[in-house]
């Protein structure tokens, strides 16, 4: 590091000059300095013989640790400085974690929107547990996942009063496929929606030369909605897909306990009715009891609409044509010298990313620990000038 | 070969000449070198300091095992391998006085050998003054003292092994000499 230099005074100067003269032993330098120096000098520590000979033979042996001096370093100093490159180590280790963590932590909502088979299993775990918790609490046959395989618990029971709150889960699900054979993946998803109990809400099917493309809107058990994403995945090259989670539970809690509430009027009206004596009477409760049962049922149909948004996931599966020759060709086809600079290229942007995550990392881990060690060294310096400024 | 630093004073014995742009390995066969002349400097500039002569000599052979063990790290660019040598028996001086904690105090430091010829009894009391006066200087000035009369380094040396600039090296020297030279003539 270059220090400024400031010039010094012309007195200074001449003065050091007269100094260093002196200190050569110039006979023209001043004559109290030559004196001063003289005595300074004499006064100078002496080492002593013996000293000088034990320090003679070490330099001799080149410092070969001698048993007392080995003895001496075991202990806790040396042990403390044994340590010092592990806690370093450690430190680097931590400060990469917590960068690791925070940027992980940052993108996460990115990375719960990316496409790819690993954000498919991720991503259905949850949605396993959620179904089988929505499918527990079925009140009547009428849902449109026929096939839930869930016992159904009485009806007496109201869903909102059982011990644990059970989280409802809505889930819906985009997946963009591309492919040279729009027809055949139509066909496909179809067989794939049926094979995991689900049914094709909606379909739309274009075919063209080599642009058609096809959209569907598919239900499937919340409780298979892993096996049936990885089931349409394979059916072509998938471009994108995003996830969506929506928490029903505060709706379907409420539907729950307004249906039992309607339930619970009923009953009484029914016993009211038991009991009635008079044909005023009598009257009043029926025509109070075709209202209970028109609000039940309407009661009914919302609660059961709820449940089926939570026992069936949506999936929007949107299949876009490609010319042929654009295909990469997995299975058949021949692999062309384009294919192979496609593939570089993107082995080539694959690797730049790794590189680019990597040095994302280390930066700042460098950084820190650059700092670290400026700041310790500045400490440890600073500490030293305090101990010569305290004699 | 040439001399190492042009500023150093001649009158110092322990003028150290070797090779500028030495490599590695030359440097680590001239150890035996730098040690013979600069033993006596370092052990008298680390008892300046430690003002303790067993302290002393642990920390200076403690600084020449240190040189010894870091010899390859030595950059000639970065300074004089005298400087450098004075940078490490620094650092473990000042280490020292910082584990102890305390300031031991030059009682067991022999009286320096009284001069042979010349009026005896003048030359004994000035040197006794410019003993009491190196005793009320500050560690600092002490220091600057040290390497500059005992251990005959230029400023730039000293500048190197205090880490600041040659100027301000000057600077500092100018001030100790002249707080040495106030104190001796300061009434006792």
């Amino acid at each position: 590091m270059r220090r400024r230099e400031n010039p010094l005074d012309p007195a200074v100067v001449a003065e050091l000059e007269a100094l260093e003269a002196a200190l050569a032993g110039d006979p023209a330098a001043e004559p109290q300095l030559l004196a001063l120096v003289d005595d300074v000098r004499a006064q100078a520590p002496v080492m002593a013989p013996a000293f000088r000979a034990r320090l003679d033979a070490r330099v001799c042996s080149e410092f070969e640790p001698e048993p007392k001096a080995a003895a001496t370093r075991s202990g806790p100093l040396a042990r403390r400085r044994a340590l010092l490159p592990a806690l370093g180590f450690a430190g680097c280790l931590l400060a990469a974690l917590v960068a690791v963590v925070l940027v992980g932590g940052g993108s996460g909502n990115d990375l719960s929107r990316s496409s790819g088979g690993g954000g498919v299993a991720s991503q259905a775990q949850p949605a396993q547990r959620d179904s089988s918790g929505a499918g527990a609490d079925s009140t009547t046959g009428s849902g449109g996942g026929a096939e839930l395989a869930a016992p159904a618990p009485s009806k007496a029971a109201p869903p909102a009063a059982s011990g644990a709150r059970t989280r409802r889960v809505e889930r819906t699900t985009r997946l963009e496929l591309t492919t040279t054979d729009v027809q055949r993946v139509a066909d496909r998803v179809v067989r794939a929606t049926q094979s995991v109990g689900g049914f094709v809400q909606l379909s739309q099917v274009r075919t063209g030369d080599g642009n058609g493309g096809a959209s569907f809107v598919v239900r499937v058990p919340t409780a298979r909605l892993d096996d049936a994403l990885a089931q349409l995945s394979k059916l072509g090259h998938v471009r994108s897909m995003e996830q969506s989670a929506d928490d029903i539970t505060g709706a379907y809690d409420s539907a729950a306990s307004r249906l039992a509430d309607a339930r619970a009027e009923r009953r009484g009206l029914l016993r009211a009715l038991g009991k009635a004596t008079t044909a005023q009477e009598i009257s009043s409760l029926r025509a109070r009891l075709a209202d209970n049962r028109r609000a039940l049922n309407v009661l009914q149909r919302g609660f059961d609409a709820v449940r089926r948004r939570a026992d069936l996931a949506t999936i929007q599966v949107d299949v876009v044509g490609r010319p042929h020759k654009q295909v990469a060709a997995p299975g058949g086809g021949s692999w062309s010298p384009g294919d192979a600079a496609r593939d570089a290229v993107r082995v080539l942007e694959v690797s730049a990313g790794v590189a680019l995550i990597a040095v994302a990392v280390l930066v700042p881990v460098t950084i820190l620990g650059g700092a670290a060690a400026f700041a310790a060294g500045a400490w440890r310096r600073r500490r030293r000038e305090a101990a010569l400024t305290t004699i | 070969m040439t001399n190492l630093v042009l500023v150093r004073s001649t009158g110092v014995e322990q003028t150290l000449t070797m090779a500028i742009d030495q490599p590695p390995v030359a440097a680590a066969a001239s150890f035996e070198a730098l040690y013979r002349g600069s033993a006596d400097a370092v052990y008298s500039y680390v008892a300046s300091l430690l003002r303790d002569r067993s302290a002393a000599e642990e920390v200076t052979a403690a600084a020449f095992e240190r040189a010894f063990r870091k010899r390859r790290s030595f950059d000639p660019r970065r300074g004089s391998q005298r400087a450098w040598l004075f940078g490490i028996a620094r650092n473990a001086a000042l280490d020292e006085l910082r584990r102890r904690k305390r300031a031991a105090t030059l009682t067991d430091e022999p009286a320096a050998d009284e001069p042979a010829v010349e009026s005896e009894a003048e030359a004994a009391e000035r040197r006794a003054t410019v003993r009491a006066a190196l005793a009320v200087l500050e560690a600092h000035d002490r220091e600057l003292i040290a390497l500059k009369f005992h251990a005959g380094l230029g400023n730039a040396e000293i500048a190197a092994v205090l880490g600041i600039s040659a100027s301000n090296a000057g600077t500092r020297v100018h001030r100790a000499l002249t707080r040495l030279r106030e104190a001796c003539h300061a009434p006792s």
